[in-house]
């Protein structure tokens, strides 16, 4: 089998049970609750349920230390099967006793085998049946929907797939230690290097173990399906938050088609990392609270008019939990879900939700609103914070990234205040020579023209009554002119000098710098409009369109925060890659209104959806003609596809734990679990300085050997279309040359093209010796992988004098 | 109850139906058997010795590929030009290095050489200049160890790092798998004083002495005292032999390993024979009865038609060899007044046929050297008597002096039972003579190899070596001991047990794939052996076959490097082991089909 299609066949394994896992099963067992709901609703809340519970599933297992497969098997099954017979009790009951009845029949003769069978497939076939109905008039209703977010995720899956297709490495190093650390708790360790947010690890550890999955296959392909939920996320928010059906479909397509953004901004998507999981559960957050809003003033208005009639008990008495606490606590889930999976996207989601927050002032600080918001806020931080906080107090320190993360955020005065001072003092004599520019002077004229004013100065007419009022009319009215036009120069000059610095800024998000001013200006108007907007029709809908403008003003604002001397929450790296999100949102909600405005005499007949439909087309069409289409991404040179292949090769060729691999540290994680890693240094460096007593044994059956042709320029990065980034083909001046065997650095750079050049050359000295044993097992251009079979009762010795050894 | 007339007439001749159809079968086996007939067979005349390739055939002074060096009457020598033929290598003999540095051909890439060789510090000095030519060295014994201590070149050459002991008792002896046929196997028993070398890295051993001990003393497996290693020098493989294989054929199959050891794969052919020879049996006189009434309760006769006949076929049926019987009328000439029935006769030929097996005539008598003329004119009047349409064609002539035999054998002149021998079975090293080797024109000489009731270290070693080389083995079974018990060990019981215990371990692995024949069988198989030649070459996953005289069937073993046949045109293949595999030729040209081995 290819390794292409190997990988095709993965994504679509891992897609699927990962799709069954948290789309599925929560439909099945949440059936009587979802039953009524949209389909994007028990999309969104199945989604939530099922990634919380296999998350906290595998943390329980882990905390009450009994890992394993059939502790995960019960641990996750057994709930599943009560809570599936709770929620659904009356239909099962329903549909057991019928079943019974039919059984009694038979054994009385009264009825046939045919008779219990029908009973017996009565409900499944009635459920296909409405499954399919459902799924016919759904695709019946949102054909062109589908059709568009079809065509549109397919682009994706394919743009996202790329490198993991074509190269199979992983494509960032980061990877590696997340692998690890997976790898770890396959052996039942959990938080190995310290606490640390374990979602994502939790997750890829459910579908490694409850599938039998390869940790391997999962992380490789694993960042597909989340960027697929990512852009669902997208679109659900914005059906949320936009009242014409297509625009949220617009706001997926700028963020899919066309070159808009800095490549940084998506590059991370190709690859399967904690953040870019936690970015599923962050547009939820937003949905959630905007949700609970808009039920909690239903509730509240109903609960008045009831109340008014006396009838509040009959409207009280049919909420086991009334649909705003429902909303509150899935809004609760999303934010646990952040951050048990990643702290960056927690600030962001709180930066989201303070937008929303802010956008319904002052509603939310009511206290029917407050309360409950606080207290799922409390919760949810709890939820996400208990299994790590029972870690510590087990006696786990603190991860080192985390400990880094939080003094970094901890100390962010101390950042800030070297960042301040750091910061380039033009910028600040900037600002205050604009204050003294603009406003001071203008300020100076007022008690300017007043001391014309001043007795002394002038002559002083007796007035009457009326030309005195007349006089102090003209004159507040001056001032408040004179105060109005500096509040507007105020504002202007404030304006403009944030729009200059913010368009600096974003040209690193942006690689179409033409928008970005459409962008900062649309913002401002649209604060103002929607401002208004909000007191003149106190419409919700104002509100959550004022809410992502907030938003977006947030993340361009994390992006700018140096430039106007704000705390630094975040690198720009970051910042730039939750602006890039926040984008499509925004212009697809600007588009939004717009199109509000201008439909609202059409009354948003599906007529007027020909716009948005027309747009994304149009769009669409120009994008391709122009050549606009966002170029593939980029590849870190980590490791060479060859590599990978061998590894998969290996693994699938030879028992476990019969073979070793003598490579660099790339392919450690990826292998542990099925043969042994012998690390090149340590190779090389007990052959230094040869004498015959040199001794290099490795037990195992079978040794290969990694040898990069061109060794990789590791961490240099290049287009996924393009190989892999390498420094030269291996030399012997190389090998000759003296290396260094440990550090952070040693696989960088000239020490690896070193490391490399001496391996190959001993190889091919090994090769003269073993002419038989020891042979070419893979070869491509890049990349030799030779192989060894051993006598396990007579080692080889490795240790040879090659000419290179130093 | 009365039966009807006519029910009465359909039992009836439904009984004599049954009982026709049911004595049918044996009556027409009694009438259509040619057990005691082989005279009027026609048989395909048999490749001669003028027809195969000899020593001196393949010996060349001018384009031989292997060069053997050592005194000719030296056994090691020998054993050495005799493998070249088997292998169908051109060799010439030198007596020393010397005289093989003056003649050296342009085509040898093979030297084989022995301790007796390497003396000076010149014969070192060729090795090293051999070795930078890329000729492959082979010691089939180790200079001594102070020769060797004395010169860092002649270490290196044999990858030895430094002497440890110069006299190491092993407790025993491993030999790792992929070397010779049958896999990794570690000889308790074989103990040998060798000396004790520490060998350098780039080389690889295929045989280790054990070490008392070892756990105790922390010695290291890589550290164990080497037997059997390879060295890599300059351009060229030196292979070892620290001990003393080569005195006799145990060194053969070694030297069929190591060629094969130096090349990426390689196909030789073989003999592709298993044989059960029955030494003395079918006995036919009825002597000793008294001893044998004593420890059986039968007599002779009676033991041997009905204790040791069903045994022994019971034992051949269920490992499916053949059996050759070589008959001995009588033991004792003498004095003896025993008559030989025509019925023992008839009986056994009957019963070897029964069983497709074959018989042969024993030269074996219990007295003294002088009554072996006696037996042969004694035996030839009887059985020219009691079987005038039977040639004998296969003869063991066990302790019969070959000077009394070599009058008889194939000599039509003199109309004795030996003479229309085609095949003369030898005892096992008898005189040290090739495995398989003409004893005139017409007649094949072939050895046994194996003693059928005893299995040491050193035999299974044998035997062991012997299947590598040629894949061909002769177990032998001497029944005079059965009908002469000298011991308990003589007990046919136990004699049964261990025949029995060792066909199903021992030797199941080469009598899985090779063919289990008669020695007439084999005798045709080994002539063909002999007289094919054969080249190959290789072309990605397709080696080629030709073979030169070829008749009818061919077989050979080809060494893999972690490959597998996957298919061959015009033959058949079955895998020995792991890298080995038994491909039979139907045709002249054939090609192979490798792909690489995976788990």
């Amino acid at each position: 089998m290819s390794m292409e299609f190997q990988t095709i066949l993965e994504l679509i394994q891992v897609c699927l049970a990962y799709v069954f896992s948290v789309y599925c099963v929560p439909c099945v067992v949440f059936h009587n609750y979802l039953r009524n709901k949209t389909l994007s609703s028990k999309f969104i809340i199945s989604t939530l349920i099922g990634n919380f519970y296999i998350i906290n599933v595998v943390f329980v297992i882990f905390l009450f230390h009994i890992p394993g497969r059939i502790s995960l098997y019960l641990f996750t099954i057994l709930p599943v099967i009560l809570g599936w017979i709770k929620i659904n009790r009356p239909r099962i009951r329903r549909y057991f006793s019928l079943l019974a009845t039919a059984f009694s029949r038979l054994f009385l003769g009264e009825a046939k085998i045919r008779t219990v069978l029908s009973v017996l497939f009565y409900q499944p076939k009635k459920i296909l049946r409405k499954t399919r109905h459902n799924i016919f008039s759904h695709l019946k209703h949102h054909f062109v929907e589908w059709v568009m977010m079809g065509g549109l995720l397919a682009f994706d899956v394919w743009y996202y797939s790329y490198q993991t297709v074509t190269k199979y490495v992983y494509g960032a190093s980061d990877l590696v230690v997340h692998h690890e650390w997976i790898n770890q708790m396959d052996e039942g360790v959990i938080f190995y290097h310290g606490i640390y947010p374990f979602g994502f690890h939790n997750t890829v550890y459910f579908l490694h173990n409850f599938f039998g999955l390869e940790i391997l296959s999962i992380l490789r392909v694993f960042n597909v399906v989340i960027m697929l939920y990512v852009y669902i996320m997208l679109y659900l928010l914005l059906r949320k938050v936009c009242r014409s059906r297509y625009l949220p479909i617009f706001g997926v397509f700028l963020f899919t088609l066309p070159h808009i953004f800095n490549f940084q901004g998506t590059m991370r998507y190709q690859w399967s990392l904690p953040q870019e999981f936690a970015m599923v559960f962050l547009y939820p957050c937003a949905y959630f609270l905007i949700q609970f809003f808009e039920r909690k003033k239903q509730e509240l208005q109903t609960e008045k008019e009831l109340a008014k009639q006396k009838k509040l008990y009959t409207w009280v008495a049919q909420y086991f939990v009334r649909p705003s606490t429902r909303s509150l606590i899935f809004c609760g889930i999303s934010f646990s879900l952040t951050l048990a999976i990643h702290f960056y996207i927690t600030i962001i989601a709180v930066f989201l939700m303070l937008a929303i927050f802010l956008a319904y002032f002052p509603i939310g600080f009511h206290y029917r609103y407050f309360l409950p918001i606080a207290t799922a806020a409390i919760l949810s931080v709890c939820a996400a914070v208990l299994p790590m906080g029972a870690g510590y107090l087990q006696g786990t320190d603190i991860e080192g990234s985390l400990r880094w993360a939080l003094s970094a955020m901890s100390s962010g005065e101390e950042q800030e205040e070297e960042t301040v001072q750091e910061t380039p003092a033009p910028e600040t004599k900037k600002q205050n020579d604009a204050k003294n520019n603009t406003i001071t002077p203008k300020l100076n004229t007022s008690p300017d023209v007043s001391s014309d004013m001043t007795p002394g100065s002038a002559p002083v007419e007796e007035k009457n009554i009326g030309e005195r009022i007349l006089d102090t009319v003209s004159q507040k009215w001056d001032t408040i002119c004179h105060y109005s036009v500096a509040a507007f120069q105020f504002a202007k000059t404030k304006l403009l000098h944030f729009n200059k610095a913010a368009k600096d800024v974003l040209l690193n998000v942006y690689d179409l710098p033409e928008i970005i001013l459409p962008i900062l200006i649309s913002l401002e108007i649209l604060f103002v409009f929607l401002f208004l907007a909000i007191i003149i029709r106190k419409l919700f809908y104002y509100r959550n369109q004022f809410g992502i403008c907030i938003y977006m003003f947030f993340m361009i604002m994390l992006m700018c925060a140096p430039d106007f001397s704000l705390p630094s929450v975040m690198d720009n790296a970051r910042a730039r890659l939750f602006l890039t999100y926040a984008t499509p949102l925004y212009i697809a909600c600007a588009v939004d209104i717009i199109y509000v405005i201008l439909c609202k005499p059409f009354r948003y007949h599906r007529i007027t959806e020909i716009l948005p439909i027309g747009l994304t087309l149009a769009l669409t069409y120009l994008t391709i003609t122009n050549n606009l289409v966002k170029p593939l991404n980029i590849l870190y040179a980590l490791q060479l596809p060859g590599e990978m292949k061998c590894n998969y090769q290996i693994m699938d060729e030879y028992p476990d734990k019969t073979w070793t691999l003598v490579t660099t540290t790339n392919t450690y994680s990826q292998v542990r679990q099925h043969g042994w890693h012998y690390e090149v240094c340590t190779f090389l460096e007990k052959m230094d300085h040869y004498t015959k007593n040199k001794q290099i044994t490795i037990p195992t059956k079978y040794v290969f050997f990694y040898i990069e042709k061109y060794p990789i320029d590791y961490g240099s990065f290049n287009l996924v279309t393009e190989p892999v980034n390498n420094i030269g083909y291996v030399s012997e001046s190389a090998a000759r040359s003296e290396a260094f065997y440990s550090g952070g650095d040693v696989y960088t750079a000239t020490n690896r093209y070193i490391l490399e050049s001496k391996l190959f050359y001993w190889a091919k000295a090994y090769e003269k010796k073993y002419p038989r044993e020891f042979q070419v097992y893979y070869e491509d251009e890049q990349f030799i992988c030779y192989r060894i079979i051993q006598n396990e009762y007579h080692l080889y010795n490795f240790a040879i004098d090659y000419n290179y050894n130093n | 109850m009365t039966i009807s007339k006519s029910n009465f007439m359909v039992i009836s001749i439904t009984m004599v139906v049954i009982l026709f159809l049911f004595q049918f079968s044996n009556l027409s086996t009694m009438y259509t058997s040619r057990a005691t007939n082989n005279s009027s067979q026609k048989e395909t005349a048999p490749i001669t010795q003028e027809q195969t390739l000899t020593s001196s055939d393949l010996f060349s002074d001018i384009s031989y590929s292997t060069a053997v060096i050592g005194d000719k009457k030296n056994i090691e020598t020998q054993i050495a030009t005799e493998w070249c033929v088997y292998i169908k290598r051109y060799y010439c003999h030198y007596n020393d290095l010397q005289a093989l540095n003056e003649n050296l051909s342009q085509h040898c890439k093979l030297v084989i050489l022995n301790a007796d060789v390497v003396n000076t510090k010149e014969d070192i000095h060729i090795l090293a200049e051999m070795t930078k030519l890329g000729i492959n060295i082979i010691f089939t014994s180790l200079p001594d160890t102070s020769i060797i201590e004395s010169s860092q070149t002649l270490q290196k050459i044999l990858g030895i790092k430094k002497v440890l002991s110069e006299n190491f008792y092993t407790n025993g002896m491993t030999f790792f798998d992929g070397f010779l046929l049958g896999g990794k196997t570690t000889y308790h028993k074989l103990k040998k004083h060798i000396p004790y070398f520490e060998l350098t890295s780039g080389t690889k051993a295929y045989a280790v002495g054990e070490m008392k001990n070892q756990t105790a003393k922390k010695v290291k497996n890589e550290e164990l005292p080497p037997v059997i290693w390879r060295a890599y020098y300059d351009n060229s493989f030196v292979f070892s032999v620290n001990s003393d294989f080569f005195k006799d054929h145990t060194g053969l199959g070694m030297l069929t390993s190591m060629l094969s050891e130096m090349n990426e794969y390689f196909i030789y052919p073989i003999v592709n024979a298993q044989n059960i020879v029955c030494q003395n049996y079918p006995y036919l006189s009825n002597e000793n009865s008294a001893e044998i009434q004593k420890r059986y309760y039968h007599s002779t006769k009676s033991f041997c038609e009905n204790v040791l006949w069903p045994d022994l076929a019971q034992i051949l049926d269920s490992t499916g060899d053949k059996l050759t019987g070589m008959i001995a009328p009588k033991f004792e000439y003498s004095d003896s007044e025993e008559e030989i029935l025509a019925d023992s006769v008839n009986y056994c030929f009957r019963q070897t046929e029964k069983i497709s097996g074959e018989v042969g005539i024993s030269g074996d008598q219990m007295e003294s050297k002088s009554f072996y003329t006696e037996k042969i004119d004694e035996d030839s009047a009887t059985l020219s008597e009691l079987l005038p349409d039977y040639h004998f064609k296969v003869f063991s002539p066990g302790e019969m002096p070959e000077s009394i035999y070599k009058q008889y054998v194939g000599n039509t002149q003199k109309d004795t039972v030996l003479s229309n021998i085609r095949t003369i079975v030898t005892q096992k090293e008898a005189d040290q003579r090739p495995v398989l080797s003409f004893y005139n024109n017409d007649i094949l000489s072939m050895a046994n190899t194996i003693d059928g009731f005893s299995h040491t270290d050193e035999e299974d070693l044998y035997l062991r070596s012997i299947e590598t080389a040629l894949g061909y083995s002769s177990a032998s079974l001497d029944f005079s001991h059965v009908i002469y018990p000298t011991s308990m060990q003589d007990d046919w019981t136990k004699l049964s047990r261990n025949f029995s215990r060792y066909l199903t371990t021992y030797w199941a692995e080469f009598r899985e794939v090779f063919d289990q024949v008669t020695v007439s069988d084999a005798d045709t198989k080994a002539r063909r052996f002999l007289s094919l030649t054969y080249n190959s070459f290789r072309q990605n996953n397709n080696i080629t076959l030709s073979i030169s005289d070829f008749q009818k069937e061919a077989s050979f073993i080809l060494n893999l490097s972690n490959e597998r046949i996957t298919s061959v045109s015009d033959g058949t293949f079955a895998e020995i082991e792991p890298n080995k595999f038994l491909v039979t030729a139907t045709a002249k040209d054939v090609v192979i089909k490798v792909t690489a081995d995976i788990e």
